[in-house]
């Protein structure tokens, strides 16, 4: 049987998908929207808005600094880069989902067995 | 330059602050961005525009936070319960305007027993302390934060003052007449129209052009209190509708008992308020039938 993906599952996880991003090197809002439609292929449609609000919650949280890019042409770009509280958040997240992941794992399982 | 009017629409709503604004820049190049890759993918610029904006989804929560309008409220709410302290400049206004009352109580009630209980003359000396008092008190009560209200700009407040000064003038030199002079109906209200007329007029206006300024705490009762009204009138735009009618009605109706006051004699000028009252209620008549044609239509 072929699964379905939980978009309220995922959207949990948009703070700590948005930080895994920012780990590698600073980006701007659509670089960030682009390369999660890339690595899902497409196959999870993400609203742009919660990317927004997540922005602006790890904004508030000091996880993220935004700042403008300097382009000479066409418009200016605002930059994310992450923050040394935000690497040890998205750590953190991690190792909370793979805890998570373990207990729901044997709960969900169980049957199987 | 589709998507800078529909980001600009976006938010037509919304208070400008400056991070709403960064807000929307960065909205409209993300846009521009997505809009360029899907025209690269072959989309027409139509196609391309219409996917983008549905992918954006709903980001008015986002502009909810970041609009003055919406922090403004969230402060409201934090000091709803502390009562706004009073300055000490205001304290000492109060206390002033309240003394120069007070005083012309005790005057007038010294010259009324002084005079031989002649009501009349103790009536002409309170009123000159009526109208400084008077004036102080509007301007600082119109200025004064409540735990309601927010303080009326002090230029606005300062109109009101003048005009109600300009009234209670008006007042008091027109009643000096009839009480010390004894002159004619006529004669006072050509002393009194000058100042009162005018004054109420700049009221009218201002009560009018008036902007709300209760806090957002007030606003959200008043929007209940609004919910529970709307069995009965129908929405806000008929309520003002009929709150004019009977307002044009009321002034009209003192302009014509005053000319024929004038002109006649007062006992020939008060019927006029009768037919106001009927007129009244017919105002309220027709909007209770209008208000039952548009439910039974819905």
């Amino acid at each position: 049987m072929e699964g379905r993906i939980s978009a309220d599952l995922l959207r949990g996880h948009t703070d700590t998908i948005v930080l895994g991003i920012l780990m590698k090197n600073d980006a701007y809002g659509y670089q960030i929207y682009k390369s999660i439609m890339d690595r899902t292929d497409g196959l999870y449609q993400l609203k742009e808005a919660t990317l927004y609000s997540s922005y602006k919650r790890l904004e508030k949280e000091a996880c993220i600094v935004a700042y403008w890019g300097d382009e000479s042409q066409g418009g200016r770009r605002k930059y994310y880069r992450i923050t040394d509280k935000g690497r040890i958040q998205y750590k953190q997240n991690i190792a909370d989902w793979e805890f998570t992941q373990r207990i729901l794992n044997r709960l969900l399982k169980e049957e199987i067995d | 330059m589709m998507i800078k009017k529909y980001v600009d629409d976006l938010f037509q709503s919304y208070e400008s602050t400056p991070e709403l604004e960064d807000f929307k820049e960065e909205i409209m190049m993300n846009l521009k961005d997505r809009v360029q890759d899907l025209e690269k993918k072959g989309k027409s610029s139509d196609e391309a525009f219409a996917e983008a904006v549905a992918e954006l989804g709903d980001i008015t929560a986002i502009a909810d936070d970041l609009s003055r309008e919406k922090r403004k409220e969230i402060i409201g709410k934090m000091y709803v319960d502390t009562k706004p302290k009073l300055s000490a400049g205001y304290a000492i206004g109060y206390t002033l305007a309240a003394g120069v009352l007070l005083f012309g109580i005790i005057t007038s009630l010294i010259t009324y027993f002084s005079t031989g209980d002649n009501l009349f003359i103790a009536i002409s000396s309170l009123l000159p302390f009526v109208v400084p008092a008077g004036a102080a008190l509007t301007y600082l009560g119109l200025t004064t934060e409540t735990t309601a209200k927010y303080p009326m700009h002090w230029k606005r407040a300062l109109i009101y003052t003048l005009a109600v000064g300009l009234i209670l003038f008006g007042i008091s030199i027109s009643s000096s007449q009839y009480f010390m002079e004894n002159s004619d109906p006529a004669a006072i209200l050509g002393v009194l129209i000058p100042f009162v007329l005018p004054g109420i007029l700049v009221i009218a206006f201002l009560i009018l052009t008036e902007k709300k300024r209760f806090k957002p705490w007030l606003m959200q009762e008043h929007e209940r209190h609004h919910e529970a009204y709307t069995g009965y009138y129908k929405d806000t735009e008929e309520i003002t509708k009929r709150g004019m009618l009977s307002g044009a009605l009321w002034i009209g109706t003192m302009g014509v008992f005053l000319i024929i006051w004038i002109l006649t004699n007062i006992l020939y000028a008060l019927p006029v308020f009768l037919f106001a009252i009927v007129g009244e209620l017919l105002i309220e008549y027709r909007m209770i039938s209008k208000h039952k044609r548009n439910s039974t239509a819905k």
